[in-house]
């Protein structure tokens, strides 16, 4: 419960902060007064909070919660803690049809936010596909999925240096990053998101039986497949929901997850929440650090992430070999 | 009863166990004994309807692969062998016993947790209720996902090898457990590499070798099933005539 206490706090402190602290200069009482008096306040002012500063939080928040239960969910049904939906390639994948939505669809929200779904979909399929034929181990999977994550970002390469003009700012797409988020996408992820936790908090108790092992699992009465195609399923939309509002943010899925079940050992579903409120905090802290670490100029939320998590793969690849 | 007729089932489409006809009762236990890769858990998990299987396995006259999932956990509970020391408490794990019993909500009710806390006292693991399935021994391991069976309340308990890797005063504790849970009218069926132990605490044994069914007995008139019981597991097998022996049975050369 403490942990949870201190997530909130942490959330409401960090997301303040990145109300309040921006690369334009803005006196804290004017943007305070604008916050809530929205019809008398500046122009200028009103742009800065409603338009670039809220947007980016809330994006965080779709992405931080989006991203950590993405994760929680593929180490839940596949028993794997390094399944991530970065590891498994799913954002990759997800990106890649993101640019291809931009290719065939222009601008279209909906375009956009089915295409990640279905990229994301077809990377996990393969990456299946892949560990079916060449047998089903822990490991095969993870491979698989660093394999199928290889060819999705050769995807995205190809389709940035062919097709420059698909993408905003290409080095914020393919780091991840919080700013020029979209705002409609942003609301259709955001309400994407809303479902999929309240369906996985419905399918926790289920979900919670996956640890015990599937002949256990099946015996106490849970359709064991039925539930890991669901539980994928959802973990594929929280993903694909995340990448097409903030780009390509790594290791979130993988870092957060993990943390959380070391320190808390409590019920699916309080793993679930407490995940989605640290994974917020992860890129909300992130995400101040990149505005402010090389002031004025801002680094992608994603790059110094990336820049933690992918010792914390080697440390966790590591713990494995030492338990053998 | 759980009656089994022309029933087939195995692995990647290759049959393990071919048994025309076999039934358990309830309120007895079975033991199913037979050297390696005779098919003594390849016939529990179709019997669970874990492994798929052609024929007919019928419970209290319902075909088991008929059924709902909640459904036939509430009819058939199953032990593996392989038990997973997962990051629960006990408490935690026991109360999953009751999944098939609480509804789309899964909340326990006061007869659930009732029904909880008496599966803790019967296997005697109630003292740590608190403590972390995977800071605990393997034996007190076993006996939390017994009391997990237990809780489950089903007309019928299979358990693959539920003695091994217990010392000997807890695989008395564990078929003593087995026996009043018989005494109560549930059928128990167990697989067992220890053919004493079984034959002590069992009202039938039923022998396998390569998938097929040798014979189905009672324990006291096994020794006139001496050259089956050869075949089956390559020893032969005494009735102790020593009064303060352990075991009411002894394995011969």
């Amino acid at each position: 419960m403490s942990l949870a206490l201190a997530g909130i706090a942490a959330l409401l402190s960090l997301a303040a902060a990145s109300l309040l602290y921006g690369n334009s200069s803005v006196d804290t009482s004017t943007l305070f007064s604008a916050f809530f008096d929205k019809q008398n306040a500046d122009q200028t002012i009103s742009m800065i909070l409603y338009d670039i500063r809220l947007p980016r939080v809330l994006a965080a928040v779709v992405c931080g919660a989006g991203l950590s239960i993405s994760g929680l969910l593929l180490q839940e049904a596949l028993g794997n803690n390094l399944a991530s939906p970065s590891v498994m390639g799913v954002t990759n994948g997800a990106g890649l049809f993101v640019l291809i939505s931009a290719i065939l669809f222009g601008n279209s929200v909906i375009a956009k936010s089915f295409m990640a779904f279905i990229g994301a979909l077809l990377t996990i399929t393969v990456v299946f596909a892949i560990s079916r034929y060449a047998g089903s181990a822990k490991s095969t999977l993870v491979l698989s999925g660093v394999a199928a994550s290889a060819l999705m970002s050769a995807g995205i390469n190809l389709i940035v240096v062919m097709k420059p003009d698909t993408v905003y700012d290409k080095m914020a797409f393919q780091l991840g990053s919080l700013s020029n988020v979209h705002k409609d996408i942003l609301a259709v992820s955001a309400v994407l998101i809303f479902v999929s936790i309240i369906i996985t908090v419905i399918l926790s108790k289920g979900i919670e039986l996956f640890p015990l092992g599937d002949d256990v699992a099946h015996e106490l009465g849970m359709p064991v497949r039925r539930y890991r195609v669901i539980a994928l399923f959802l973990s594929v939309l929280f993903a694909a929901a995340s990448v097409s509002v903030c780009g390509l943010i790594s290791f979130v899925g993988l870092i957060v997850p993990n943390l959380i079940r070391q320190i808390s050992r409590s019920s699916f579903a309080d793993k679930l929440l407490l995940s989605a409120v640290w994974g917020i905090n992860l890129i909300l802290a992130g995400d101040l650090l990149a505005k402010n670490i090389m002031y004025p100029y801002e680094l992608p939320v994603g790059m110094l992430i990336s820049l933690l998590g992918a010792p914390f793969f080697i440390i966790m690849i590591a713990k494995k070999r030492m338990r053998g | 009863m759980v009656e089994i007729k022309n029933l087939s089932a195995g692995y990647n489409g290759q049959p393990v166990i071919r048994i025309p006809s076999l039934s358990f009762g309830e309120g007895e236990i079975t033991s199913i004994i037979g050297e390696n890769g005779s098919g003594k858990s390849t016939l529990l998990k179709a019997i669970d309807n874990i492994l798929r299987y052609n024929g007919s396995i019928k419970a209290d006259g319902k075909e088991i692969a008929g059924l709902r999932h909640l459904e036939r956990a509430r009819l058939v509970a199953y032990l593996p062998q392989t038990l997973i020391p997962v990051r629960l408490n006990v408490r935690t794990l026991v109360s999953h016993g009751r999944y098939a019993h609480t509804g789309i909500s899964h909340r326990l009710s006061s007869v659930d947790r009732t029904m909880v806390d008496n599966a803790m006292v019967l296997t005697d693991v109630q003292d740590m209720r608190d403590r972390w399935l995977n800071e605990i021994s393997g034996g007190e391991l076993k006996r939390c996902y017994l009391a997990m069976v237990i809780a489950q309340n089903s007309r019928y308990i299979l358990l693959d090898e539920p003695a091994a890797g217990l010392d000997v005063s807890h695989q008395i504790m564990m078929m003593t457990i087995l026996r009043r849970l018989a005494g109560e009218g549930i059928g128990i069926i167990i697989t067992s590499h220890d053919t004493p132990l079984s034959l002590t605490y069992s009202d039938r044994v039923c022998m396998l070798k390569n998938g097929e069914v040798l014979a189905v007995q009672r324990p006291e008139e096994i020794e006139a099933e001496d050259a089956m019981m050869r075949k089956c597991i390559g020893y032969g097998i005494k009735i102790n005539g020593d009064e303060s022996a352990l075991y009411k049975y002894r394995l011969e050369k």
